[in-house]
């Protein structure tokens, strides 16, 4: 078969040096193992991480520690420049630089810096993201010792308010006896009386005006009186008195008249004493009313400061019952607030990351992009060597002289490339279901399905590549070009979200991605064949088609020889080139055969060496006229099938049994064949 | 000669980018004969051979070959029917076999590996296959290096294994492209002998060489190319018969004043019709040699040179070769007198 002899050269000449042999044959099952072994380990990183703190404190000491309590190597550094260079000379990876006066207050924004190395794009972000988680957490647990004193003055705050609330009540109370209080106030202002009931001066006045005038006329009577007594006295001298009688009477009526007189002057003094006394009586008076007009005022002053008062009262009250209220309010919403735990305030959503396949290390969801990654570059290489070895190769010559069909060449490098990848794509998918214990085969028709398209696509791109290109170098850049292409337009490497939506949707369309996308659904999630419709089946179909392309478009020149007088000469068309009378004839000697039954008779006939002339190991010239000239192909497979003539004799002569020839045909022919003759 | 024509070129004419590398050739092939093309390079004879076995396609012109030949060997009673060998490329790459200027085969294969390859592509049986490379191996004597790489091979066992793999399928008529370029003499005398068994096994061999004192020995008939046109086609001797015309008189003598000779042997109406000196020789040409052969001894004898060795002999084919072009210079110089 010559199909299995192209695949077993092609096989021979890729496997002939045992270094390009174990290359293709091993070297894309020793790239998946190692890359297994990078993906299947930890998910940390050592990291070596520099800090600049320009005060230490206890909070830059509690970060540094929480640093320190990883496995990362931390290193202090004297100042900023000296923790860049480091990082510039690879030797830390990020330099966290703490700020001055680094402390919890409202006023401190407390921003800490990283400086990392852009760069390195691989790890920057890793980078980024592990140490700055470990100093969040340190953080937040700052947060949380802050949120905690914050509880417990909320708490301290409602037990206070509840004691607040009681001593309202007593206050409330007072408040309540203050305004009676003020009330009887109020009252007994209103009670007092302002109205001055003392009789007026002027009577008293005149009284006493009267009562000296009648003192002073009580005075002159006495003057007179003793005037009289004294005329009587003096009168009495006729009356045989002592002289020392009247004397002593004279006497006694001078003092008299003298106490009246003092007692005159001094009556006049009392009433002068009394007139002042009645003046200063109503200037006291006037004083008096003045005062009591103005106590009056105060009175009533003081009786709309009692009522201001009481309204004030009241408005305390008032407001002491709304502060109770507000209080209570407080209170309440302050115990309403059902969150008390710190930590659910530093945290108040707790993210917990749960695989929605079941996660066994990084290589599981690794591997669908590393097996297509694997069949991709081997697919593109090995295709497109293979193809432009075989163009370039100095035997191309020779198989084009052979009678080949050029097509089954390139179908025979197509079924080699296919054989190889496809054992190492199988290879790969047991090691990776019984060593990484990745499922593989629990959705094996999917997963085999996304292989094998996956596998024809490459190739037949490949294969395209090598036809596209004359040198192997050519063609081995293309396939390194186009692989590359595919690996960097894919979200293995930037996350196609992160692209322009125009850029993105165009990417999408990357066969990698797709076949990569369809391997990990079918792996992970065990998505079934028709969830594949109609991605993997149109990818399918391109492959295909370039492959039919790529047989077809392979012509040897004689393809395109143009023809003849218009006529197109078929193999089929052989025999209408020639004589019209001998083309059904076979011709053995001088022995001729027109028919089947003639080719029996001529070949019983035959002698050893005539036999073996016509049919041996090479050809089978009573077949081929079989096939040509009784175009009975059937008949003419069967005689090719052996080289014995009593074989052939048996197969004639059952095919003659079977279709027995008209005898009209025959004569015929020997009737025209004979008259030719003559 | 009695023999089949089995191949027949007609007005085959095949350009590369307007410059006409084949100008309306035709010639027929007989049935087991060695026919030698021969021709300056850059002549055609590669193009020639390509187009005869279809991997070049001529622009014009047909190459057929005998249908009813390769039906029934006997074929003393078969009426010739030639068909294009375009028209039946598959039973045609049966019957021919080739083995170009650059060896044709896997080099990354064994010799074994090699033959078996293109055996298979033949569609050749196990059993068939088996005995043809072993016959071939003994023919070409390959078979120490029956298990060595292609790429490993000597100049000599790669040309070697390439005409065996041109073998594989036991062809009709083999064509050979320069068989001994590139070789030493020892190695091109082991190829012209292969050449020979492998005639004498009953295939009819095509083949084109520049080396002319090798296809003068081998081959049976001659074709002669010149800027893309058959200038003849016939046996040696006929050709010599034809074009050489006169005989050569080959001399060496001491001290060698060639020239002094040359012109006293040259005169006038006389029986030399050239005289050429080419390197240590001095060689005449007359229809008489006898004559001029004593006319030479005795100047020879007057100018006192003393001969070292002296044959009469016809022209080879690389005197004929050369005289023919030649002559065709001059026609082309005439022809182009003439149009002026």
């Amino acid at each position: 078969m010559k199909l299995l002899s192209i695949i077993k050269k092609d096989f021979k000449v890729l496997l002939r040096s045992k270094a390009s042999g174990f290359l293709v044959l091993f070297g894309p099952l020793l790239i998946v193992l190692l890359i297994s072994l990078f993906f299947n380990g930890r998910s940390s990183y050592d990291l070596s991480i520099g800090y600049h703190a320009p005060e230490k404190n206890e909070l830059t000491a509690s970060f540094v520690s929480a640093l320190k309590n990883t496995s990362y190597a931390v290193r202090e550094f004297p100042d900023e420049d000296s923790c860049v260079e480091k990082i510039k000379q690879g030797v830390i990876h990020t330099c966290i630089i703490f700020p001055k006066d680094f402390q919890l207050r409202n006023e401190n924004s407390n921003e800490l810096r990283f400086l990392v190395d852009y760069s390195k794009m691989n790890l920057v972000y890793k980078v980024i993201d592990s140490v700055s988680g470990i100093l969040e957490l340190e953080s937040k647990e700052v947060s949380y010792s802050l949120a905690s004193i914050l509880l417990n003055k909320i708490n301290s705050t409602i037990n206070n308010l509840g004691h607040e609330m009681d001593s309202e009540s007593k206050i409330s109370s007072d408040l309540e006896k203050s305004q009676g209080e003020l009330a009887n106030a109020g009252l007994s202002l209103g009670s007092i009386n302002f109205e001055l009931s003392i009789p007026t001066t002027y009577s008293l006045s005149n009284k006493t005006i009267q009562t000296n005038q009648t003192l002073q006329s009580l005075y002159n009577n006495t003057l007179m009186l003793i005037e009289e007594s004294r005329g009587f006295i003096n009168m009495l001298d006729d009356y045989d008195l002592n002289d020392s009688e009247i004397d002593e009477l004279n006497y006694e009526l001078d003092e008299l008249a003298e106490m009246m007189g003092n007692a005159h002057n001094a009556s006049f003094d009392r009433v002068d004493e009394l007139f002042a006394l009645i003046t200063q009586l109503d200037a006291g008076i006037a004083n008096l009313q003045s005062n009591l007009v103005t106590n009056r005022q105060i009175s009533e002053d003081a009786k709309a400061k009692i009522a201001s008062a009481r309204s004030s009262t009241d408005n305390a009250r008032s407001g002491l019952s709304q502060l109770k209220d507000s209080l209570a309010s407080s209170k309440s919403s302050l115990q309403s607030i059902s969150i008390n735990s710190a930590e659910t305030i530093v945290s108040p959503v707790n993210t917990r990351i749960e695989p929605i396949a079941a996660e066994s290390s990084n290589i599981m969801f690794t591997f669908p992009f590393l097996l297509i990654l694997t069949i991709m570059f081997v697919a593109l290489f090995l295709s497109s060597t293979i193809t432009v070895f075989e163009k370039n190769s100095k035997a191309v010559f020779r198989n084009y002289i052979t009678p080949t069909k050029p097509s089954l060449l390139v179908f025979g490098s197509f079924i080699t490339c296919l054989i190889i990848i496809l054992c190492q794509a199988i290879i790969i998918l047991a090691a990776a279901n019984y060593l990484l214990g990745i499922a593989v085969f629990a959705n094996a028709l999917t997963v085999f399905a996304v292989a094998l398209a996956s596998i024809i696509f490459f190739i037949a791109l490949g294969m395209l590549t090598g036809r596209l290109f004359s040198s192997q170098e050519g063609a081995v850049m293309a396939s390194i070009i186009l692989g590359c292409v595919f690996l960097f337009a894919s979200n293995l490497v930037v996350p196609l979200e992160s692209l322009a939506p125009a850029l993105s949707g165009i990417i999408k369309a990357n066969p990698f991605i797709i076949f990569s996308d369809l391997l990990r659904k079918a792996i992970l999630f065990k998505s079934s064949l028709s969830g594949t419709i109609p991605t993997l089946p149109i990818l399918f179909g391109v492959g295909v088609i370039i492959l039919l392309f790529l047989f077809f478009s392979r012509r040897w020149p004689s393809k395109s020889m143009p023809k003849q007088s218009g006529k197109k000469l078929a193999a089929q068309d052989l025999l209408s080139e020639l004589d019209e009378a001998e083309k059904n004839v076979f011709v053995c000697g001088e022995k001729k055969a027109r028919s089947e039954k003639e080719l029996f008779e001529m070949v019983s006939e035959m002698t050893r060496s005539e036999f073996e002339d016509n049919v041996n190991l090479h050809r089978n010239r009573l077949a081929d006229w079989v096939e040509l000239s009784l175009k009975e192909r059937k008949l003419a497979s069967r005689l090719r099938k052996t080289i014995s003539k009593k074989q052939t004799l048996e197969i004639l002569a059952e095919d003659i049994r079977k279709h027995p020839p008209k005898p009209e045909e025959g004569e015929d022919k020997k009737d025209k064949e004979g008259e030719k003759g003559k | 000669m009695g023999r089949e024509v089995i191949l027949k070129v007609e007005n085959v004419s095949k350009s590369f980018d307007k410059h006409r590398v084949l100008k309306n050739i035709s010639f027929e092939v007989h049935e087991g004969e060695i026919l030698g093309i021969i021709g300056a390079s850059g002549s055609g004879k590669t193009t020639l051979l390509k187009a005869i076995s279809g991997f070049l396609l001529p622009e014009g012109g047909e190459v057929k070959f005998r249908y009813d030949c390769f039906q029934d060997k006997r074929k003393e009673h078969s009426i010739p029917v030639f068909c294009s060998i375009y028209s039946r490329p598959k039973l045609y790459r049966n019957i021919f076999g080739f083995a170009s200027q650059t060896p044709s085969f896997y080099e990354k294969l064994t010799v074994v590996e090699n033959l078996r390859y293109f055996g298979s592509l033949y569609k050749l049986s196990k059993k068939a296959l088996d005995s043809n490379v072993e016959v071939l191996l003994a023919l070409m004597d390959l078979r120490s290096a029956r298990k060595s790489l292609g790429g490993k091979l000597s100049g000599g066992m790669e040309r070697r294994l390439d005409i065996a793999c041109g073998l594989i399928h036991d062809p009709e008529v083999l064509i050979l492209d320069e068989p001994t370029s590139d070789l030493d003499p020892v190695l091109r005398n082991h190829i012209w002998s292969l050449v020979q068994k492998i005639n004498r096994r009953g295939t009819t061999i095509i083949l084109a060489s520049h080396h002319l004192s090798e296809v003068e020995h081998f081959c049976t008939r001659i074709a002669i190319i010149r800027e893309g046109k058959l200038v003849e086609l016939d046996s040696l001797s006929k050709l010599k018969t034809k074009h050489a015309g006169s005989q050569q008189i080959i001399l060496q003598s001491y001290p060698g004043k060639y020239d002094n000779i040359a012109k006293a042997l040259k005169k006038p109406g006389g029986k030399v019709f050239d005289i050429k000196i080419k390197g240590s020789e001095l060689v005449l040409y007359s229809d008489d040699p006898t004559t001029v052969l004593h006319d030479l001894l005795h100047t020879l004898e007057m100018m006192g040179e003393e001969l070292i060795d002296v044959k009469v002999t016809r022209p080879g084919l690389d005197e004929l070769f050369l005289k023919m072009s030649e002559k065709e210079h001059h026609k082309g110089i005439r022809d182009e007198r003439g149009l002026q």
